[in-house]
């Protein structure tokens, strides 16, 4: 088993962090993919961060919460402000609204990951246009830990998954910003309110998920893994 | 480490009771530990009979109904839509659900945590007592009845139960009389009399009093003596001077009048003389309308007719002067007295004619006493509108060697008593409680066997049989049987507490009809699908309730459900408010289910509450309160939360 665990990881540094063996650990059963996806645990992620630039920018605010059994868990949460030396010139505070001042008070982002990775476990991520929030967090796994320290856990993204919803000839014509957050929760009914802190955000997608998978089940998706694929 | 996740939940549940008796903290608090349900259409949030969960559901977006079942059937409970609160069962009882809450609509739901609510309800006394009594029935303030006067929109006018029948019915003179000059010649007048389809012609001065009549009689006459002019004035052959009358008269002051002067008119004047204005006039042929539809004719009529459907047609009329008396809002208690006055004499010359058919058929006069027994609502004297036949015969007990015999005799001859009523419009029981059943045509000792029965077993079946059979009244024969199985049923009721209890918490079957907040209780499926049941969801609780009170206190005679209450009212004067209240609803209810009936040309049960104005809405709506109010007390005092 060791041996395996060696082969398989052999990139890493043989004295592996406590947090990240024990995360590693969790995905050594396979992939139960014909199983119902109402068994499983979903965590609903939000990042915010300095800027779209997933080489240059980092995180500063990471939120989620937990979906099982088609219900959000509200006491199954993480929300953490992030510790980033901005040097005053953060590009994207209009959207977010966290003052410089307000990520000085955030945790070492070492810190913050690690406990994110406690959090997350081997839960199916949730994201809305996930790539790239999936990738900051991996960047900043990289930078803190070493290079193949990225996350293990299967993903899902919002905006794609209600691309299934649609007609394939819908696609022809597709535009990005039709699946922008703010418009599908409108379409879905969804308050806005307190958007652009992570966990809001979070928050709204996790909703946006429930609708959307209600919707999916209803065409015959039912297992996991035809909810991934 | 607070979720900011929590504050929206709070934003939102502030705003709707319980919640919004919750103080900030705390209600903060229970939002940390909210879930939020997402539910597809036709999703089962709970199942009728799933143990409980361990939340409690405010309603976020969408719709839930609540359904319970009847056999096969899916009956409406209630409707939930968004604020409102689900499943406080957990919070009260260990019970399973006893209904299921399906989705309607995609729905999202708040679901909160039963500790964190319990521990909230010891600590607030204004939530957990909000809680209770909205689990208990339905959101209402207490405060509201304590004028019993005000919770009621209309009561019928109050009239003397001794109300001399036929004398002072008022008639009404024809609207709009037609009137002549004195100078208009005949032809003209003529003319204007077939044109406006009268019998007879006002003459009148400038100033609108009359100074003569002439009618379709005086007419011919004048033809038939030969001396006749259609140029000639109408003052020439009218009928001079004219008698009046005021328009407040009765029946009998227009008959002593026609009589005293041999006419068949009488002109209605503003005051009575013939100095004021003409209003209208009375014809002998309005007086033969007026009578042919009033009780007491009705009554002799019955006790003329030889067919059923000779009856059938009386009871046509009856129905008409029913309609009359809802629309007048006439007591609903002096009409009820009538309608089972006339269903009575119906009843009874039902079974006369029986009598008269076996004989001519060859078969002996009744072998021995019996006595013809109407139950349920002809049993409480609440029949107003034709419903099904509910009866049952009680014959003297015979030798055995009789027995097969006169049970045969009694049989047939229930057999065309029933067939009559059906023909006079009582349709057949579908559940066959009819003494032409053999289950039901009895001697007096089977009886009796019976209800020791159904006193001593206490099944669910026998339970429905007391309800119909105790309230049975004698119609026809010898009532003395009647009176005899009374005594002993009430000699077995005697000490048999769990029985009562039964008994109570069969009454409380029904809840009140309404949903948490505001939605009538409507049928799930069926042929009355979204029809409100007034019957069995606003009457037959307060009828049941009345029943069990009634026997408790060992009064027989009493059967209107109305009287029962008011008799409750009297011996126990400290809930008298409560009874009293239970029995103005009750004849609110009467009113409505006759109204509709009327309205529906059916037994008037269910009827559409989309179909009531703002006013009617409210009106039952206040009438159900006292339903919550008669089964709090029934469970208290019969202990029913001791039955399993």
């Amino acid at each position: 088993m060791f041996d395996f665990f060696k082969k398989r990881f052999k990139k890493q540094p043989d004295h592996l962090p406590a947090f990240w063996a024990t995360y590693l650990a969790l995905f050594e059963d396979r992939f139960a993919k014909n199983c119902s996806f109402r068994d499983f645990r979903f965590v609903v992620f939000d990042t915010e961060t300095t800027g779209f630039d997933l080489k240059n920018d980092r995180v500063c605010q990471i939120g989620a919460v937990a979906v099982q059994n088609n219900t959000i868990q509200l006491r199954d949460f993480f929300d953490t402000l992030v510790y980033q030396d901005t040097g005053g010139g953060s590009k994207v505070k209009e959207i977010h609204g966290l003052r410089d001042k307000t990520i000085q008070t955030g945790m070492d982002e070492k810190k913050a990951v690690e406990a994110f990775i406690q959090y997350l476990g081997n839960a199916v991520i949730v994201a809305h246009h996930a790539a790239f929030d999936i990738g900051m967090i991996n960047q900043s796994l990289k930078r803190h830990f070493g290079p193949g320290f990225k996350l293990k856990n299967k993903f899902l993204d919002t905006a794609h998954l209600e691309k299934r919803l649609k007609p394939l000839s819908a696609y022809a014509v597709e535009n990005p910003a039709d699946y922008a957050l703010d418009i599908l929760a409108g379409k879905y009914g969804i308050d806005l309110h307190d958007r652009h802190t992570a966990i809001g955000d979070a928050f709204i997608t996790a909703l946006l998920f429930l609708k959307i998978v209600a919707r999916l089940e209803k065409r015959g998706v039912m297992t996991i893994g035809s909810l991934i694929a | 480490m607070k979720n900011p996740i929590a504050r929206r939940i709070y934003d939102y549940t502030r705003n709707f009771p319980p919640f919004n008796l919750m103080e900030r903290e705390t209600l903060l608090e229970l939002c940390e530990s909210a879930e939020v349900k997402h539910l597809s259409i036709d999703q089962f949030l709970f199942k009728k009979g799933e143990t409980p969960h361990s939340k409690v559901y405010l309603v976020r977006e969408g719709a839930l109904h609540l359904y319970g079942e009847e056999g096969e059937q899916l009956i409406l409970l209630e409707t939930h839509d968004e604020g409102d609160v689900v499943g406080l069962r957990p919070l009260i009882s260990e019970d399973n659900y006893a209904a299921s809450a399906k989705a309607e609509e995609e729905s999202i739901i708040y679901a909160f945590g039963i500790e964190e609510f319990e521990k909230i309800m010891q600590q607030n006394a204004v939530v957990s007592n909000y809680l209770l009594r909205t689990f208990a029935a339905l959101a209402r303030s207490r405060f509201d009845t304590n004028e019993k006067a005000k919770i009621f929109l209309h009561h019928g006018q109050k009239m003397p139960d001794d109300f001399p029948l036929i004398e002072v019915q008022t008639i009404r003179a024809s609207k709009e009389p037609v009137t002549c000059r004195p100078s208009d010649s005949i032809q003209a007048a003529t003319k204007l009399m077939s044109d406006r389809r009268v019998g007879s012609m006002l003459v009148t001065n400038p100033e609108g009093c009359p100074i003569g009549i002439f009618t379709d009689r005086d007419l011919r006459q004048r033809i038939a003596g030969g001396a006749f002019d259609p140029a000639e004035a109408v003052s020439n052959i009218m009928v001079s001077p004219v008698v009046t009358i005021a328009p407040e008269m009765t029946v009998a002051d227009v008959q002593i009048l026609m009589v005293k002067h041999k006419i068949h008119h009488l002109c209605v004047t503003v005051d009575g003389t013939d100095g004021t204005p003409v209003v209208g006039v009375v014809s002998d042929h309005d007086l033969l309308v007026v009578q042919a539809n009033n009780p007491a004719t009705l009554i002799r009529e019955i006790r003329r007719a030889r067919i059923g459907e000779q009856l059938a047609v009386i009871r046509d009329k009856a129905e008409i002067l029913l309609k009359k008396y809802i629309y007048q809002e006439v007591n609903i208690m002096f009409i009820s007295t009538i309608m089972s006055e006339i269903n009575d004499a119906l009843i009874a010359r039902a079974n006369q004619l029986a009598e008269e058919e076996m004989i001519s058929d060859g078969r002996a006069k009744p072998p021995v006493k019996f006595c013809w027994l109407g139950l349920g609502s002809e049993g409480r004297r609440e029949q107003l509108l034709r419903t099904d036949q509910d009866n049952a015969l009680i014959y003297e007990n015979v030798p055995a060697e009789q027995e097969e015999s006169v049970k045969a005799y009694f049989l047939h001859y229930a057999k065309i008593v029933t067939s009559i009523l059906h023909q006079a419009g009582f349709a057949y029981c579908p559940a066959n409680m009819m003494a032409s059943n053999p289950q039901w045509c009895l001697p007096l000792k089977e009886w009796k066997k019976n209800f020791s029965g159904w006193i001593n077993s206490g099944t669910s079946a026998a339970l429905l049989h007391g309800n119909i059979f105790f309230d049975y009244r004698p119609l026809h024969g010898a009532p003395e049987l009647a009176e005899a199985l009374t005594q002993f049923i009430f000699e077995e009721l005697d000490d048999k507490t769990i029985f009562f209890a039964r008994l109570a918490k069969n009454a409380l079957e029904n809840p009140p009809p309404l949903s948490f907040f505001r939605n009538f209780v409507v049928e799930r499926g069926g042929v009355h699908k979204d029809k409100f049941d007034i019957k069995s969801r606003a009457m037959m609780p307060l009828a049941d309730a009345a029943r069990v009170l009634i026997l408790k206190n060992r009064i027989s005679g009493v059967h209107n459900t109305v009287r029962r209450l008011q008799r409750m009212a009297e011996i126990e004067p400290q809930n008298a408010d409560v009874y009293e209240q239970a029995a103005d609803a009750y004849e609110i209810f009467m009113r409505y289910r006759a109204l509709q009936g009327l309205k529906d040309m059916n037994t008037g049960r269910y009827f559409d509450p989309a179909e009531l104005n703002k006013l009617e809405r409210v009106n039952l709506r206040n009438s159900f309160k006292p339903i919550d109010e008669i089964q709090t007390l029934l469970k208290v005092r019969f202990q029913t939360a001791f039955l399993g």
